[in-house]
């Protein structure tokens, strides 16, 4: 790989230990898949920042590296924490929060400005921009949905791409890493979240490494594009899907289309996978969560007002989770109002690779797809999916299931 | 002097000349569970420290480079990592645990084959991995 002088000078360790290590992590992957350079980039996104992801070996990497005065050189932003909060339930286990409040001290002192999966809503990327995400569904949104360009980048990856303000020019940094080699049909699709989230999962399974062409979805909402992306990475390893007529110029793809596969997913087929989801109900704790991923500013909002305006009609069963950035701030007074309801804003964190199961929750009610396929594994829980709407409702009824 | 058994590899990272003694797992392990950080053992195939390390493919991208980076810092981590499967996380990984890792040339490589001949010496020299006794 070709590298400029002031590269070489910080692999020889100019910068010091972080800076020549991050280095020769980056130059190393590049080669591996044939990078002919670096490129800069403008924003990264670091994920494993929950202490549950990756454990007391990920705090000693993330030691040594603030040990070693390591700091950011590009704006960036970390994937949220465990859910360290203090909640009806059970708490997480001493250790484990004092050892997740580590790691968030410890990006917060690298320069890390926020904690969230949505980081697109704390600094959207521009079209053509170059970034170094790590977070799939945050990577997926700004490929497909902005035209800006980011790899899924794992593991330390994006953290050492933002020490240096750096990636290497591979995969979909370069125009044929981009080309769809997939195409999938889509009939009779339903506009909703839940819909939208279950497609996402199905299409994922279909192109499980390739970037697929999408026809069917045209008109689709922003945010039920979202909740499909978020479903889709967790069922694929692509980086980005072509949206046709919601991706920027997805006609420009048309024109080089050299598609190995093609499908066709009829919704009226996810119907019937989905009503046995829905029956999947639990005895014991049960926990609403909403904001996988992360909620926009207006989602949020709109669901306050609702949830304020409408109030809780019975105590009833378990919280709800609303999540979001902990760059939203709520007024004292609306949380103590949301409090006393049963609602929390966790702001910063992701239930879903928390332990739930250690606070003594059972079951979880979401509508999110990536929250289906990951909190079995991740949270210990068991999940059933519905519609937004529905969730709201049966939670202001108590926990009664309300059709 | 008994048969030396010779697998086709590229390298991917580190050095071109690594030996070992071999360790073999069958299948794909993860990083998050199957690995005791303290003692370097891997379930199901035991230690690994300085070994060269032989295993189908890696799983758990995001814990992954970290117990890779927690193993070379103990002096427990393998000398090389051949695989049939690489992705960057795993070549990020081998990068801070200063790991050679290798790649298969051929897809079809057996692995039951390579686990009966644990315990032997591994080299791998340039674009060879020998196995047998060697030193």
């Amino acid at each position: 790989m070709y590298l400029s002088r002031e590269e070489e000078a910080i692999l020889d360790g100019e910068l010091g230990y972080p800076y020549a290590l991050a280095m020769k992590v980056v130059v190393a992957v590049g080669e591996s898949l044939k990078a002919e350079r670096l490129i800069p980039v403008v924003h990264a996104h670091v994920s494993g920042v929950s202490y549950f992801n990756i454990g007391d070996a990920g705090l000693e990497f993330i030691e040594s590296l603030v040990g070693n005065n390591a700091v950011f050189r590009v704006f960036t932003t970390a994937n949220p924490y465990a859910a360290i909060l203090s909640s009806s339930y059970g708490s997480l286990p001493d250790d484990v929060v004092g050892k997740q409040l580590k790691i968030i001290n410890y990006l917060r002192s690298m320069g890390a400005r926020a904690f969230t999966c949505a980081p697109y809503y704390v600094r959207r990327p521009s079209y053509g921009e170059h970034l170094a995400w790590a977070e799939s569904n945050a990577v997926l949104y700004a490929n497909s949905l902005i035209g800006a360009w980011s790899n899924r980048e794992g593991g330390p990856l994006a953290l050492l791409e933002g020490l240096l303000g750096k990636t290497y020019a591979a995969g979909v940094h370069i125009r044929e890493g981009r080309e769809p080699k997939c195409f999938v049909s889509v009939k009779n699709h339903e506009s909703s979240f839940l819909y939208s989230s279950m497609l996402g999962l199905k299409v994922g399974e279909l192109c499980p490494d390739s970037i697929p062409f999408v026809e069917g979805l045209e008109g689709m909402s922003e945010e039920h594009a979202r909740a499909f992306l978020a479903s889709f990475g967790s069922t694929s390893n692509a980086p980005m899907v072509v949206f046709n007529k919601l991706t920027p110029h997805s006609q420009e793809f048309l024109k080089h289309l050299d598609i190995v596969e093609r499908f066709s997913v009829d919704l009226s087929d996810l119907r019937s996978a989905l009503s046995d989801l829905r029956d999947a109900r639990e005895n014991g704790e049960v926990l609403y969560f909403i904001g996988c991923p992360h909620l926009s500013l207006e989602e949020i909002t709109n669901m306050l007002r609702y949830l304020l305006g409408e109030g809780r009609k019975s105590p009833g069963k378990g919280e709800l989770w609303l999540g979001v950035s902990d760059t939203v701030s709520l007024d004292d007074e609306t949380l103590k109002h949301l409090s006393e309801r049963g609602v929390r804003i966790v702001r910063g964190m992701c239930p879903v690779t928390t332990k739930l199961s250690l606070m003594g929750i059972k079951y979880v009610v979401t509508d999110s797809g990536k929250a289906l396929h990951y909190m079995p594994k991740l949270a210990g829980v068991k999940v059933v999916i519905k519609d937004r709407g529905e969730i709201l409702k049966e939670f202001l009824h108590g926990g009664e299931e309300v059709r | 002097m008994s048969q030396v058994k010779i697998y086709e590899v590229s390298r991917v990272y580190g050095s071109s000349n690594v030996c070992g003694e071999l360790k073999v797992s069958v299948r794909p392990f993860s990083f998050l569970g199957d690995v005791v950080v303290e003692n370097g053992e891997v379930r199901g195939v035991g230690s690994v420290a300085r070994s060269v390390l032989v295993v189908p493919a890696l799983v758990g991208s995001t814990v992954g480079p970290y117990v890779l980076y927690a193993l070379g810092k103990r002096g427990l981590a393998p000398k090389a990592l051949i695989t049939r499967s690489i992705d960057p996380t795993l070549v990020a990984g081998c990068v801070l645990a200063d790991v050679s890792l290798y790649r298969f040339v051929s897809g079809a490589v057996d692995f039951n084959e390579l686990k009966a001949l644990e315990g032997l010496d591994a080299c791998v020299e340039g674009d060879k991995l020998r196995i047998g006794l060697l030193r």
